[in-house]
This record gives C-alpha cells, sequence and structure tokens, in this order.
C-alpha cells in the first residue's frame, strides 16, 4: 500500500506515551501518536490547500482490529501550509455502539493516490483527538485517532468497491469494544468529495 | 432519555420537508445549493406524537463552505407506538466552485414498532447527492435492515437489502411502506432523495382512511449546481 502514512505501522511502532488516557476502555499499553514529518501548524509544505466532505458507511472485516459496521459525517478544509481551518468528524462503530466526535486536529496532508483500478484520488491524512462513548450515555473520555480518506470519483460507493476509501483508528494502542484500526476500507454507501 | 441536537430546528412536517426538497432540487437556473436531514423517528398518531428526532439538519450554505450537523439519542420511545435505542443521525456538505455534495446518515437499533408488530435489530439509511462536472447522482447504497420482521415474517437474517418501495399490508392497522425511497431533480444539474426505513400508514380499519404515520430511519440529500 502506497499510503502517505500506514496507520497500522504507525501503531506497531508507537512512542511511549502517556497522556492521552482514557479512564472508561480497557486497553493496552497506552502510545501516543506519532507527529509525522510534515507536522502542521503552519509552515509546512506538504499540503494543497483542499476542501473534503463526506459521510457514509464501511463495513471492515474480521480481519481487522475494528470490524462491523461504521457510519461517518465530516467535513475538512486544508490551507496550502498543512493547517485545519475548519472540521468536524462524527464517527459511529455500531457494533459496539460507540459513538466519537472531533475536539482538535493535530496534523494533516494532502496528497494524491492511485487506487488498484487506475483511478487516481485526492485524499486526506489527519491526525485529530476525538471525544467517545462506548454504549449508552455522554462522552467521557478522549482518544487520539488517526483518519486517511480517499475521493476517486462519482458516485463514491457501491457495496464492496467503493471505489471512495475511509480509513480510521484508534492510536493510543485501545483494542476491542470500538476501539481499533478499520484498515483501508471502500465505502459500502455515502461518498468522500474533494473541493 | 438523553437527547442532544447541534442543530435543532424543532418540529417540521414531513410533508413540508419533502416539498422543500423537491422544490430545492428542481428549481430550474437556482443557485448552487445543497440540503441534508436525518432522523431517526418521527411519530404521529391519534393518541401520541412525537416530531422528528434526534433530528440533523444540514445549515445553509454558500460556497466555498461547508457544514456537519450531528444528533444522537440514547433511547427513543413512544409508548404503545415505538420502542429503540442507540439513535444517531448526521448530515453533512459543501459546496465549491465546480461541485457540489451533501450526505445524510440516520440509524436506529432495537426497533419494535407497535408492540413488536415490526422488529428489526438495526436500521442505517444512508444517502448521498452529489453534482460535479460528470453530472448529478444520488445513491441510497449502505442503507440497510437488520434481522427485520414484520407480522412474524422474518425478513432479512443479519444486514439486508429490501426493495424500494415495497408495500405490506398490516391487517387491522393499515400498511408499511419498506424503504420508501423519492428522488428528485434531473440528474444533470440537479438531484435529490429522500430515504424513509420503514413507514408504517395507519389506516380507520373501517373507513380506511388514514389516520397516523410512523416513520423510523430517514435520510434525505440534495444537490444543484
Amino acid at each position: 500500500m502506497s499510503k502517505r502514512i500506514s496507520i497500522t505501522r504507525l501503531v506497531a511502532s508507537g512512542i511511549a506515551a502517556g497522556a492521552l488516557l482514557a479512564v472508561a476502555c480497557d486497553r493496552q499499553p497506552v502510545v501516543a501518536p506519532a507527529k509525522p514529518s510534515f507536522w502542521g501548524g503552519g509552515g509546512g509544505s506538504g499540503c494543497t490547500a483542499m476542501k473534503f466532505t463526506g459521510g457514509g458507511r464501511i463495513d471492515p472485516d474480521e480481519s481487522n482490529t475494528l470490524s462491523g459496521k461504521m457510519t461517518f459525517g465530516f467535513n475538512l478544509f486544508v490551507d496550502d501550509q498543512c493547517n485545519v481551518t475548519k472540521g468536524q468528524f462524527e464517527v459511529v462503530h455500531h457494533p459496539s455502539q460507540s459513538r466519537y466526535h472531533s475536539v482538535s486536529f493535530q496534523s494533516v496532508s494532502t496528497f494524491t493516490e492511485t487506487n488498484d483500478q487506475g483511478q487516481t484520488g485526492q485524499c486526506f491524512d489527519l491526525f485529530l483527538t476525538m471525544r467517545a462513548a462506548h454504549g449508552p450515555g455522554d462522552f467521557d473520555h478522549e482518544h487520539p485517532v488517526e483518519i486517511q480518506a480517499c475521493d476517486f470519483g462519482e458516485p463514491g460507493s457501491s457495496p464492496g468497491t467503493g471505489p471512495d476509501t475511509w480509513w480510521f483508528a484508534t492510536t493510543d494502542g485501545s483494542t476491542g469494544g470500538g476501539h481499533g484500526d478499520t484498515g483501508n476500507t471502500p465505502l459500502t454507501g455515502g461518498n468522500i468529495q474533494a473541493h | 432519555m438523553k437527547l442532544s441536537s447541534i442543530f435543532s430546528t424543532g418540529p417540521v412536517a414531513i410533508g413540508a420537508s419533502l416539498l422543500g426538497l423537491a422544490a430545492l432540487a428542481a428549481a430550474p437556473g437556482a443557485a448552487q445549493s445543497v440540503s441534508g436531514r436525518a432522523y431517526g423517528a418521527y411519530v404521529k398518531t391519534l393518541l401520541v406524537s412525537q416530531p422528528q428526532s434526534p433530528l440533523s439538519v444540514l445549515p445553509a450554505i454558500s460556497s466555498p463552505d461547508g457544514e456537519l450537523a450531528t444528533a444522537n439519542a440514547d433511547v427513543l420511545s413512544v409508548p404503545d407506538a415505538l420502542s429503540s435505542d442507540f439513535v444517531n443521525t448526521s448530515t453533512s456538505g459543501a459546496i465549491s466552485d465546480a461541485e457540489a455534495g451533501a450526505q445524510s446518515t440516520a440509524s436506529v437499533a432495537d426497533v419494535s414498532i407497535l408492540d413488536g408488530l415490526i422488529t428489526a435489530k438495526e436500521l442505517i439509511a444512508n444517502v448521498t447527492s452529489s453534482r460535479s462536472g460528470s453530472g448529478a447522482v444520488s445513491s441510497a447504497n449502505g442503507s440497510s435492515f437488520e434481522d427485520l420482521t414484520v407480522a412474524g415474517v422474518q425478513l432479512t437474517v443479519g444486514d439486508g437489502t429490501i426493495a424500494p418501495n415495497t408495500r405490506m399490508s398490516l391487517p387491522g392497522v393499515g400498511y408499511v411502506v419498506l424503504n420508501e425511497e423519492r428522488r428528485t431533480g434531473d440528474d444533470v444539474t440537479s438531484t435529490g432523495i429522500v430515504v424513509n426505513l420503514i413507514h408504517v400508514v395507519l389506516t380507520d380499519p373501517l373507513t380506511g382512511a388514514r389516520t397516523g404515520d410512523i416513520i423510523v430511519g430517514s435520510a434525505s440529500s440534495s444537490a444543484t449546481f
């Protein structure tokens, strides 16, 4: 896979950790998300100014540490200095009845990607912090999360074939109960649109 | 019941929302625009009513901009009409110089309608509308019914789909339309879609007159450019 960042690799190589503990989750040793070389916050050169919007559904299979129905909605504005100038994300993992909502953005890059069908897409790779609730009740803790999404054209989805893709992972090492890595998954429904 | 809404517009008649979507998507020469709306359930009977809840409505957007609206509820129940939980709705959209798009999703778990006459483990209504250089298109891909049973007949095992606008009689009650789908626009410069996964129409057993509606799992989107 030629993604700019491998979420799985990132988790596996995680840096020592600390502050981003979530009190309500069973988890393996916690690691903080790595800051990529194109770390944002201004002054970067790894971005083309772009706007993304999207929403829909993926169904990652059980080979992934986070599998089953996931729905999401978002909008994301990135400037040419890799700053998130506006953005909001909502993610729902249905088997675990988990909800995630964006709190803050740590870094982002935009890039182009060619998929196995030869389609060229516009993509983003985003590190953010999301508040979470697993089961009934209000959001009660936070997780570091990485999301990658690609727009490979319109319409963006069909069962099993996308072509648009969505990839969600908690990057603090937590597993089970709505945590883990969906892998890069074509949309079952919905659309990713790069502007 | 926990019920939160980031963007709340209060009760809105279903008919009005459908008419509004149609007008938006079909208006000739209309400026570029997108719309989105999703809710878990709506109930109106002779005895009880529940406005569209939890309701997400895409705010008005001017180019170039985008928005997201979300709402959720741990439990959504209306006595003698509906019980459900883990209800989530969201709608997002954006407009730029070259294209416009909107997406909406509503999911409802552990659904029981009219004291078990209709049940489902989970419903997901998922729609998208987009307008770009390649045309205008709407889709309901990703919509599904998990373990749906109607009047004792199991229609899906696990996650399954139902053909659009499937109508079943409910003797003594009325009828139900499953995967109710309505499309608007010319698919060139405008497009729109409304999906109601379960729409129970209550009728008077003697006269056949319509006495109420129960809708569970509704999502709509449109894009005009």
